[in-house]
């Protein structure tokens, strides 16, 4: 995490020093032993996740005796053999993976039911759906209808996200339904490309960052950083709740992005610590317009609170703040549950919602901010040592570049 | 050296924190962890006779546990198993 040290800007730089070498072994074979533990992480989720839609079925065919399957469409049967509906499953992308929703529908092209087979969402997002009457507003829709939150359906509050992503899937299985047991071609779905002010939001907040960083005006800087900061408490946190999280890398590693025609501020918001990471090794958001880290840092002003980071325990405690990331991302991709393992309590403060320790740890944070700098993101934020690992990386790409183009020049 | 017990309840703060958040977090991914495993295990056990598939052009995931009309690892955990061929025509 940066300090307010890293905050100040240096107006006369040192002379450039030779990076010391000491411990770079080790680093190296850390970063090794990490990269491919987490590779064999995303193999364990990707051959062991997976679920079966099968007894779901009745569920959604309730006047069906047996189930058939054909041409990967359930065919639900009576007693007597005749065909009472028909199912199928289709997937969408959600807020942390896709959902995988299966759909009745009976000889009249009517919903029956609709059941979640698998989701990866954050648990206490999903709990809104679940808890909410979302489901019961697609039993009687008829597969010609659009199937879209806004037309004929709402959106649950809280978990637009995932009601969208429910839609979606609703719509897919009903159009394969269509298709294949009713012979009728349904016109393909529209998926128009939102860009608004989520996304304005987020690409602005970057470039301001980027630029004002290398500002030589310190007063000038802080002024704009402090600006970035309400920015970001109220745009990115009270208003959109955006926030960077630790399941945002998990999900976009194990390839369930949000529809990005939908959340191209999700792209804009990961892509930009990774693009910004990767260019200069600078990343402006945890120390600009990160809600959360602006939030503590509101606090600290008023309690006076000042970095502390004794000494001698130092290395310990960035360790644990490592080795807490790193168990996160192995546990989510081995999961395949990317929102289970976010800890993160930017949620619970902007969004108000949380379970008893989601609110006992947002507290014990708030009341830590007022007497220590940042202690969230000093100690225990999962993004920084993730945006660190990528800039080790960056910066053993870059020594190799440079011990390869001269032996390449001299050739 | 008057700095020192001043140092001393910052450090024992420090610690106090670290702890309480180490306990938080890990209960908050439990319950989470915890939430997924209840709402699996949760659900229904079909009742619906089945017949064996006639065809199987299923996604990837499904592909599997239909085509051979047993349950992946996955669920198995969570699951009833289903009726297999034998089974069915033991029925």
């Amino acid at each position: 995490m940066n300090t307010p040290e890293d905050i100040i800007p240096i107006i006369a730089p040192p002379p450039a020093r030779p990076r010391p070498t000491k411990g770079l072994y080790s680093r190296r074979v850390i970063l090794l032993a990490s990269i491919g533990l987490l590779v064999a992480a995303w193999f364990v989720g990707f051959y062991t996740s997976g679920a079966d839609a099968l007894p779901l079925v009745p569920e959604v065919l309730p006047t069906a005796e047996r189930i058939e399957l054909r041409r990967g469409l359930y065919v639900g049967l009576d007693a007597g053999g005749d065909i009472v509906g028909y199912a199928a499953s289709a997937s969408s992308p959600g807020y942390s993976g896709p959902i995988l929703l299966l759909v009745g529908i009976d000889t009249q092209g009517v919903i029956q039911g609709i059941k979640v087979v698998e989701q990866r969402e954050t648990p206490g997002f999903f709990r809104l759906v679940t808890s909410s009457r979302l489901f019961e507003q697609y039993p009687g829709q008829s597969f010609n209808d659009p199937l879209q939150i806004g037309q004929g359906l709402d959106a649950v509050s809280g978990a637009t996200v995932s009601s969208e992503a429910i839609a979606a899937a609703a719509r897919t299985a009903a159009r394969q339904i269509a298709a294949d047991a009713f012979d009728t071609t349904l016109p393909p779905d529209k998926k128009p490309i939102k860009f608004g002010w989520p996304e304005i939001a987020v690409l602005g907040l970057y470039a301001t960052g980027y630029f004002a960083h290398k500002l030589p005006n310190p007063k000038r800087k802080k002024q704009i950083r402090w600006g970035m900061m309400w920015t970001g408490i109220l745009v990115l946190g009270a208003v959109y709740t955006i926030p960077l999280t630790i399941s945002m890398f998990i999900s976009l590693i194990s390839g369930y992005g949000p529809d990005w025609h939908s959340h191209l501020y999700w792209y804009f918001l990961i892509g930009g610590v990774l693009f910004v990471t990767t260019v200069d090794s600078k990343n402006p958001y945890c120390s600009w317009f990160c809600p959360f880290g602006s939030f503590q840092e509101v606090l600290a002003q008023i309690g006076g609170a000042r970095l502390y980071k004794p000494r001698k325990w130092a290395s310990f405690f960035t360790w644990l703040q490592r080795g807490l990331a790193f168990t996160a991302v192995l546990l989510g991709l081995a999961l395949r549950k990317p929102g289970v393992v976010g800890y993160e309590p930017f949620a619970t403060l902007f969004d108000l919602r949380g379970t008893t320790f989601q609110w006992l740890f947002l507290g014990l944070v708030a009341l830590a901010s007022l007497f220590m700098y940042r202690p969230f993101c000093n100690y225990l934020c999962p993004v920084d040592p993730v945006v660190e690992f990528i800039a080790e990386v960056r910066r053993w790409v870059l020594e190799a570049l440079k011990k390869w183009q001269p032996n390449r020049a001299t050739k | 050296m008057a700095a020192q017990p001043r140092d001393k309840m910052k450090q024992t703060l420090l610690v106090v924190y670290v702890v309480l958040s180490l306990v938080f977090i890990t209960m908050i991914v439990g319950e989470g962890l915890r939430g997924e495993i209840v709402s699996t295990v949760r659900t229904p056990r079909p009742t619906t006779e089945f017949t064996l598939p006639l065809e199987t052009a299923t996604p990837r995931h499904q592909h599997t546990e239909i085509a051979s009309a047993t349950p992946t690892p996955t669920s198995a955990a969570t699951a009833t198993p289903l009726p297999t061929a034998t089974e069915e025509l033991d029925d």
